[in-house]
């Protein structure tokens, strides 16, 4: 053990700081912030043996990047975007999703936009193929629930690009049936919800963010009247010049009562094309640019630099853990510039965010506003709970979900750390892509209650079932037995855990912090129970939920 | 005295004062519901058969209940509105009166700020504030046997008292270290403060675990409002946010908010009466002496009816008060025959063309200094006692 010991405090270095103040995070904090990041695990022992290897890191994102894990990661994102993945549309199952659970059918209705995502990145497609592709990604419940779906192959791979067979424009992501039925347009909103959703999700720019004074002598009830202050009052116009002509392009049906919907749906029909003549009566436009429909719009949009700039912008903010404005312009500049210069290679894109010194920020020493951590996600907590103890918390629902009177089935299986509705999620700081619509800044105590809660199950599990298995086959503890209170064999355990759930190679007085937590619980109960204790207070520590 | 509770009680949607607390009867440019312009408890009122509660509530509460009214939202939007007035601006990231309060008068409490709803903003004030989900799924935190059943399970381990004691002091050291190694920035100590108070609060938490499990899961407004009731009378949280839980969207037949608006008003007398009956931490206080309760929709409707006869968004608010630091009985703000609000004295809430038109900052400013809080701006001076 002392020779593991003295190897691991070898390889573990405090890196110097590469710009005055700026102190970024040593190799194996690195490594372990990407990995969680990008796979949604923390590295294995091995990866972090060679951390401080020439080129190590940048061969470990590569990986990374080819890793289907990494879709999670880029799913996540763009929901962030586009706030997708809801548990609050309670949608019904009736007609050909009679009796399919209903969490099923929220993930595969609510999450295949994102998997179109996911699908670009695996075949290496240029990121604007998300605005022009003919094609989108749908599973079998999917495919029954939209009408017009051609293509499917039930006996094929669950996901599938398939085709819309009504002749639809195709744009991409924009062709999504399921993405205007979460961006509903009801009323004399003629769309503009949608187009301004649009417009945040792919060029981070928000309508509603404008703080704009709707004028008091304005009389909204009057048709006219607010038609022509939408033509010529310079408030008005601050965003309607723009955003009226943008929500011109929608083909889609503009508000379905979720309790009303039977499937399969139609949201798509070429009448709803002109719309626009009944309603607004502002022609579609694409900032002044006259299109013909939306594959052009798509077109449109996956040209304008902004589009670049917005995916960029984006990506940094994830990764690094910031809101979107606080990324900065020279930071942007350069990642735009290299995304365009790719082809749009998004993978290209995210190599270049965390090879660079904002990914790597641990702190700074001259009073620099520089936030060093990015708190882990409900998701990721979920998905680095797993990989470490094989414990994922979830429960199996019987009762008719969400008190739906017709067209219900029985809730499923629930995934307490990713749901909204009956699990945690919101709790944990997550954002529910319907009312909460960002994470949550900072731990409070929910937050820390899920976490303890969930460390409590995945501890007690994984102590269960590795005691339960030969060390060669277990997750954890494979280096003690059920009773080993063996002073060596429980230091080089714990040697072992700093290692695999921190990253932590040197042994220090938290080592024996933890050593003397074992202790004490051992000497009142067992080692077994201590060794519960022990992971308990592991896998809901500060290390493992801010990076 | 102690610091002053807020109860934060949310109409989303956009209630339609014109049923109610901004009647305007007789005018020709406002489409008014069936109704009788009666003043009750100081306060003029629409009455009418419908809406039985209203009356209800305005004899009973309306000596201590303050209505400001012409609040400008500037945006028709839900969200910005409902954004604006909460916090003060329409961007997102910002914290809510709530939360606000909560930070200056009940930082110690357990839950200071109890979210009972989807649209509280605690913004950086988050470490302060708790969900308790849709299904109250916090009761099934405190209490892991009313939580759902796992799907993978283990012994049923818990650990007890003494070693979640051990298991906080192994963590506090654990924070220590890492304030060592990375708390020199002003963002990376807070996260680690935030996160010390977090298990701080969680731990105090755990000391409640009853607390929620005895108001159901929450599926209703009182539901909601007793969980709240029960968190200030144990000393669980300073303020809290309460949805009504029904839509007041009315862009169809008006008529429906006549309904809306019963059930609301109804809710909140019974509300008030039960605060009134819990003891306050001071002796001789009722719990409603030291709340301070808010009622608030992000906007109100349209003067006119739209072609579906019901009414579209309009950018003004209107907002209720009820506590013992405020001067009730009374209208503080003016609105025109189309419930515009107009330039007003913030020293006297009366019309002043020379004055200024009621802003969500000043609101907000207002319910810190009804709260006892040092107010962050200009205040509606005639709405404080």
């Amino acid at each position: 053990m002392a020779r593991l010991i003295s190897l691991l405090s070898l390889l573990a270095c405090r890196s110097e700081p590469v710009s005055e103040g700026i102190v970024p995070l040593s190799a194996v904090d690195r490594l372990s912030r990407a990995s969680v990041l990008m796979v949604g695990v923390r590295p294995s022992v091995d990866q972090l043996l060679t951390a401080n290897n020439t080129g190590a890191f940048e061969d470990q994102v590569d990986l990374w990047l080819q890793d289907p894990r990494f879709g999670s990661a880029v799913r996540e994102l763009h929901d962030e975007a586009w706030q997708l993945d809801t548990d609050f549309l309670l949608l019904p199952a009736n007609g050909p999703l009679q009796d399919v659970p209903m969490t099923r059918i929220r993930e595969s209705l609510n999450t295949a936009p994102l998997r179109m995502v996911q699908r670009i990145l695996v075949d290496d497609l240029p990121y604007t193929e998300l605005l022009t592709a003919d094609w989108v990604i749908l599973d079998e419940i999917g495919a029954r629930a939209w009408s017009h779906v051609g293509g499917y192959d039930p006996s094929g791979p669950r996901w599938q690009q398939v085709r819309y067979t009504d002749d639809r424009p195709m744009a991409g992501l924009l062709s999504y049936d399921m993405i205007w039925l979460r961006w509903r347009s009801a009323g004399a909103n003629h769309n503009r919800g949608r187009a301004n959703a649009l417009s945040k999700a792919l060029l981070c720019e928000d309508y509603l963010a404008r703080d704009v004074r709707i004028s008091s002598n304005l009389d909204l009830t009057d048709d006219d009247a607010l038609a022509d202050a939408l033509r010529t009052d310079p408030a008005c116009q601050a965003c309607h010049q723009t955003l009226d002509p943008l929500a011109s392009f929608l083909p889609y049906n503009p508000y379905r009562v979720i309790q009303e919907l039977e499937w399969p749906e139609t949201m798509y029909h070429p009448a709803w094309q002109n719309d626009w003549l009944d309603t607004s009566g502002v022609p579609p436009a694409y900032f002044g640019e006259d299109l013909r429909d939306l594959s052009a719009l798509g077109q449109a949009i996956a040209d304008d630099p902004r589009f670049a700039r917005c995916t960029a912008r984006r990506a940094a903010a994830y990764f690094t853990g910031r809101d979107l404005a606080q990324v900065p312009d020279a930071e942007l500049d350069g990642l735009q510039s290299a995304f365009v210069a790719s082809d749009f290679d998004y993978k290209a894109l995210v190599k270049q965010v965390v090879l660079s010194a904002s990914f790597a920020t641990s702190t700074a020493t001259d009073g620099s506003a520089v936030d060093g951590y990015r708190r882990i996600r409900p998701q990721e907590l979920a998905s680095v709970i797993e990989d470490l103890t094989g414990y994922r918390w979830q429960t199996e629902l019987d009762v008719p979900c969400c008190g739906a009177e017709t067209g219900s089935s029985r809730t499923g299986r629930v995934d307490l750390m990713e749901d909204d509705y009956h699990g945690y999620n919101q709790l944990a700081g997550g954002f529910d892509a319907f009312y909460v619509e960002r994470h949550a800044d900072t731990f409070n105590a929910t937050t820390v209650l899920v976490t303890e809660e969930l460390a409590r199950r995945a501890a007690d599990f994984v102590v269960d079932r590795d005691f339960d298995r030969a060390p060669e086959n277990r997750r954890l503890l494979m280096h003690v037995e059920r009773g080993t209170t063996d002073r060596v064999d429980v230091q080089r355990q714990i040697a072992f855990l700093h290692a695999r759930l921190y990253g932590e190679l040197d042994w220090t007085t938290d080592h024996a912090h933890t050593e003397d937590l074992f202790e004490r619980v051992s000497a009142e109960s067992s080692a077994e129970r201590a060794w519960r204790v022990v992971l308990m207070a592991m896998l809901s520590d500060i290390r493992l939920l801010a990076f | 005295m102690a610091p002053k509770r807020l109860l934060l009680v949310l109409a989303y949607g956009g209630w339609d004062t014109s049923f109610t607390v901004d009647p305007k009867p007789d005018t020709a440019v406002l489409d008014s519901p069936p109704g009788t312009l009666i003043e009750v408890g100081g306060i003029p009122i629409l009455d009418h058969s419908s809406r039985p509660a209203v009356r209800d509530f305005f004899e009973r509460w309306g000596d201590r209940t303050a209505v400001i009214k012409g609040i400008e939202t500037g945006s028709i939007a839900h969200v910005i509105c409902h954004r604006k007035l909460a916090t003060g601006s329409g961007l997102e990231g910002g914290a809510d009166i709530a939360a606000r309060i909560a930070e200056s008068n009940g930082i110690t409490r357990p839950l200071p700020y109890l979210i009972l709803g989807f649209r509280g903003y605690a913004g950086p004030l988050d470490s302060l504030a708790g969900r308790i989900g849709t299904k109250n799924q916090l009761r099934g935190l405190l209490d892991p046997t009313q939580g759902y059943p796992a799907v993978q399970r283990g012994t049923g381990f818990r650990p007890t008292d003494t070693e979640r004691r051990w298991i906080r002091e192994w963590q506090a050291a654990r924070v220590r270290r890492e304030r060592a190694l990375r708390g020199q920035t002003a963002s990376n100590a807070q996260a680690l403060d935030d996160f010390t108070s977090s298990m701080d609060r969680a731990a105090l938490l755990r000391g409640h675990a009853d607390l929620l499990g005895g108001s159901g899961p929450g599926d209703s407004f009182l539901d909601r409002a007793r969980i709240a009731l029960d968190a200030f009378a144990t000393g669980l949280s300073q303020c809290a946010l309460v949805e009504v839980g029904v839509d007041f969207d009315t862009h169809r037949q008006s008529g429906q908010q006549a309904a809306l608006q019963d059930q609301l008003f109804a809710g909140l007398s019974t509300i008030l009466t039960e605060l009134d009956v819990l003891p306050g931490e001071s002796v001789g206080s009722s719990m409603l002496d030291e709340t301070v309760v808010v009622t608030m929709s992000e906007m109100t409707r349209t003067p006119r009816e739209n072609s579906l006869g019901g009414k579209d968004h309009w950018p003004w608010a209107t907002v209720m008060v009820h506590g013992n630091t405020l001067i009730g009985g009374r209208v503080h703000g003016v609105t025109d025959e189309a419930q515009r609000g107009l330039a007003i004295d913030l020293a006297t809430g009366m019309q002043d063309p020379a004055g200024e038109i009621l802003s969500p900052p000043v609101l907000l400013s207002t319910i810190q200094a009804l709260c006892g809080a040092e107010p962050d701006g200009p205040v509606l001076e005639s709405v404080l006692l």
